[in-house]
């Protein structure tokens, strides 16, 4: 949590001092074709559950978040902290319990967009950004049972953290004083390894051996608000 | 103001963060399983059923189930017993014969998987127990047969009679005889079972001697009224007869001394048999079960003990056996007092007043003073009347130490040194010849005649009438014996033998006697004189003094003369006689002599009545 409070404080001193000269932004976003490693990762631990009708019903399909930043118009950046979630469930349950086994991946993102103004319209305006990101990932994989009244739970926490860069469109449309934002962009990291919280140097590696990464690069759509 | 607002959004946001939103669990609509539609099939059995032998039962589980079974148990009557199951099926044993009749109760308690296929099942969780409790009952028993009331012997059967009969649960009914190690079983109708009595023609009780094998097989009868049924056999409350013992005792009735007559008694099971097979001396013969008496040809020794096998014959039984019994005295043809026990020495009867008298030696005084001396007197008939002391006594004469004065009925006792004349009416002594015994003086006294003898080798001899105050001869190494009333004498010294008549103070010889013969008895009654001489005995008519004389034996160890009966009993070792004096004819008999215990037994023939020291007589003798 200390990084947050340290984030706030930046953040409230960054607007306190480019207080007419910032755009203060949030958006919604959505991720897609990302993480191909965990997904096979999920996939492989999901096979070894030893119950029938075992069932994949969430493996990383996208990830969404939020992002909230500021642009300084003076140099045309933009810096953003941005929390996105994934995971994978693998379940099967009935009158008699259930077994669970969920991924659950938190990524803390701290990242720089240099835009570029493409063109203005009517109403609105179009920019291209280049990024610069920072991923701090968190996988947490937790296995629970409850079956004829007997409990087993397991939770495995990995952390990694994951250096990237992009491209991003960015669409800005003004309503009155807000301006509404739709984004375009795409990741690509340079995966860390996920190490695993308890033992020091031990990190998630697949059935071949290779080195399990979350795979955070993708497609990004977006949307949100900006107050000028 | 704006601003802030949109501050407070972001900062909110970065706290909160995001959790990503998984989907709801793969949840599979299994429906519980329950046993509801499972139920217990016992094979060939419906409930409430009546199962009383010993049944093999297999069951199943009808039903959605699992082929794999956990376990089955079963329980009867909350006792948990042995079950089987294998391939689909259990099985366990009913043992009616080990259960009491009524209900019983069979719970069933089998778990199984339940195949559900939901993730509890998967692991082997979801276990189903299907409870299902059934009834069987038992009936073994018979009705309680009824209790037999009396068992008694009448009219030489036994007569059995039993309470009513409450209830018919039965197939068989029997009246059963159980002896030691068999039993009859009489098939009783139902009409013979209401009757409520039967008589048993059958069984005769009889017991062997101990050392026989079986002897006592048939010593018992216990009766029962038995009901059977195919499963069961039911006795009821029994009564027992036992053979007693002295039921079947034999007895003699003396005949004479060649043979004697056996009595036998009627059986109290007469009418169940017909015979008896007696074996006594060397013969065997049938005897009738309603008894009977036949003379047996062997001799019959006085006192003696004779002995009997005894069987019934003719019966349906397995094992025969004899009992031995000594055969007891008739008491018809047998007299019996105390004699032996009471140290008794010679009897005697006084034809005045019709008594008969023992010498009875009591207490012991002392070495010098001996035992006490009595006189018993007995009826006629035996009978114990008193006794009178006498005197002291340290040893009394060998034989004969009491014997009567023919013309007078007083006693004379004599004991090893001294002689008495005792009154027949106060027992007070009228006469007393006093020996000494540490200077070897005998002393002998007859009517008024005492005969002392002093020392050994050679023996002084004096012979005195002591009324007289005169010695009517001395000598030394002479014999002598005085005739009972101490009429006539023995004398015998280095030049004659002779018996001479003591009349005052003269001796008048009436008969020499022979170099060899010599006199220990010498018994006068009217005109005649007896004397014993070794193995012969003499019978002179004193007016004739004709001599007739008789063989007996080689030594002898008495002889009485009987003057009602004109007997004379002569005994010697092992053997006696009676000697008829009116027909000179002499019976030679046996009587048992050895008393066990080192010493003799003796008779005496007194007044027709011949006694033996056991404490027996026969009359009429």
């Amino acid at each position: 949590m200390k990084y947050i409070y340290s984030l706030i404080f930046i953040v409230i001193s960054a607007l306190n001092i480019y207080a007419q000269k910032i755009e203060v932004f949030t958006d919604f976003n959505l991720g897609l074709i990302s993480h191909q490693p965990l997904k096979t990762f999920h996939e492989g631990l999901a096979e070894e559950i030893p119950f029938n009708n075992v069932k994949t019903t969430d493996n990383y399909k996208f990830n969404y978040g939020f992002s909230v930043g500021f642009k300084v118009n003076r140099i045309k950046t933009s810096f953003f902290y941005q929390n996105k979630v994934t995971g994978a469930k693998s379940s099967t349950a009935d009158f008699s319990g259930y077994i669970r086994l969920t991924d659950e991946l938190k990524a803390s993102t701290f990242g720089a967009i240099y835009e570029f103004d493409i063109q203005e319209f009517n109403k609105g305006s179009l920019s291209f950004g280049v990024k610069g990101l920072i991923t701090s990932s968190e996988l947490i994989v937790k296995s629970e049972s409850e079956i004829s009244n007997s409990i087993e739970n397991s939770i495995l926490n990995f952390k990694s953290i994951d250096f990237g860069t992009g491209a991003i469109l960015i669409y800005r449309y003004p309503i009155k004083t807000i301006t509404l934002r739709a984004i375009l962009g795409a990741d690509f990291y340079l995966g860390g390894k996920l190490k695993f919280e308890e033992i020091k140097d031990a990190h998630l590696l697949d059935s071949k051996g290779n080195k399990v990464t979350t795979g955070w690069s993708g497609l990004n759509l977006g949307v949100g608000i900006s107050i000028p | 103001m704006k601003k802030n607002f949109a501050l407070i959004y972001f900062i909110l946001l970065i706290i909160t963060g995001c959790s990503y939103n998984f989907s709801s669990d793969n949840y599979l609509d299994i429906e519980k399983p329950s046993t509801g539609n499972n139920s217990i099939i016992i094979d060939d059995f419906n409930n409430s059923d009546i199962i009383n032998t010993e049944r093999l039962m297999t069951y199943s589980l009808s039903g959605p189930s699992n082929p794999y079974q956990l376990e089955s148990k079963i329980y009867l009557n909350d006792e948990q017993i042995g079950a089987a199951w294998d391939n689909g099926t259990g099985s366990f044993k009913l043992f009616p014969s080990r259960y009491e009749d009524g209900i019983h109760k069979l719970r069933f308690e089998h778990s199984f998987f339940s195949g559900s296929g939901s993730l509890a099942d998967q692991l082997g969780q979801e276990v189903l127990t299907k409870k299902e409790v059934f009834e069987f009952i038992v009936q073994r028993k018979t009705t309680q047969p009824p209790t037999i009331t009396e068992a008694k012997i009448e009219n030489g059967s036994i007569t059995i009679k039993w309470n009513e009969i409450n209830g018919d649960d039965f197939e068989n009914a029997y009246l059963s005889a159980k002896y030691k190690t068999s039993e009859t079983r009489t098939p009783l109708t139902r009409e013979a079972l209401n009757s409520r009595e039967f008589i048993d023609k059958n069984t005769v009780l009889f017991t062997g001697n101990s050392n026989t094998p079986f002897f006592d097989y048939y010593s018992k009868v216990t009766y029962s009224i038995l009901l059977t049924n195919e499963y069961t056999e039911n006795y009821g409350v029994t009564k027992e007869i036992v053979y007693d013992p002295e039921w079947v005792v034999p007895k003699i009735a003396f005949k004479d001394f060649e043979s004697y007559n056996l009595i036998w008694p009627q059986h109290p099971m007469y009418a169940n048999f017909e015979n008896f097979e007696i074996v006594s001396g060397y013969e065997s013969l049938n005897g009738s079960s309603q008894g009977g008496e036949q003379t047996i040809n062997y001799p019959y020794v006085f006192g003696g003990k004779h002995g009997a096998n005894i069987r019934p014959i003719d019966i349906n039984r397995l094992h025969s056996f004899y009992s031995f019994r000594e055969i007891e005295l008739d008491e018809d043809s047998f007299g019996f007092f105390e004699f032996d026990d009471l140290h008794s020495n010679g009897i005697v009867y006084n034809t005045s007043n019709e008594k008969f008298y023992t010498l009875v030696s009591g207490n012991y005084v002392s070495a010098s003073e001996g035992y006490e001396l009595y006189i018993y007197e007995y009826s006629k008939n035996m009978e114990f009347l008193k006794k009178s002391f006498i005197t002291n006594s340290p040893r009394l004469k060998g034989y004969l130490p009491i014997q009567i004065d023919p013309s007078t009925q007083n006693f004379y006792i004599d004991t090893a040194n001294n002689s008495y004349l005792i009154d027949k009416n106060d027992f007070s002594i009228l006469k007393q010849a006093i020996g000494n015994n540490e200077n070897g003086i005998r002393k002998i006294l007859r009517g008024n005649i005492v005969i002392t003898n002093t020392g050994w080798f050679p023996t002084h001899t004096t012979i005195e009438n002591i009324e007289t105050n005169s010695l009517l001869y001395s000598g030394d190494s002479i014999g002598s014996t005085l005739s009972e009333g101490g009429t006539y004498i023995f004398i015998s010294d280095e030049n004659e033998r002779a018996i001479y008549k003591i009349d005052g103070n003269q001796l008048s010889k009436i008969l020499d006697l022979d170099g060899d013969e010599y006199t220990y008895q010498l018994i006068v009654h009217d005109n005649t004189l007896m004397y014993s001489s070794g193995g012969e005995f003499s019978v002179i008519d004193l007016n004739t003094m004709n001599k007739k004389s008789f063989d007996f034996g080689t030594y002898q160890k008495s002889m009485q003369f009987d003057p009602i009966s004109n007997k004379l009993l002569l005994i010697n070792s092992g053997g006696a006689g009676i000697f008829y004096l009116n027909s000179d004819k002499l019976e030679n008999f046996i009587y048992e002599d050895d008393d066990g215990s080192g010493g003799t037994y003796f008779m005496y023939l007194q007044n027709g009545r011949l006694f033996h020291s056991k404490g027996i007589y026969i009359d009429n003798f």
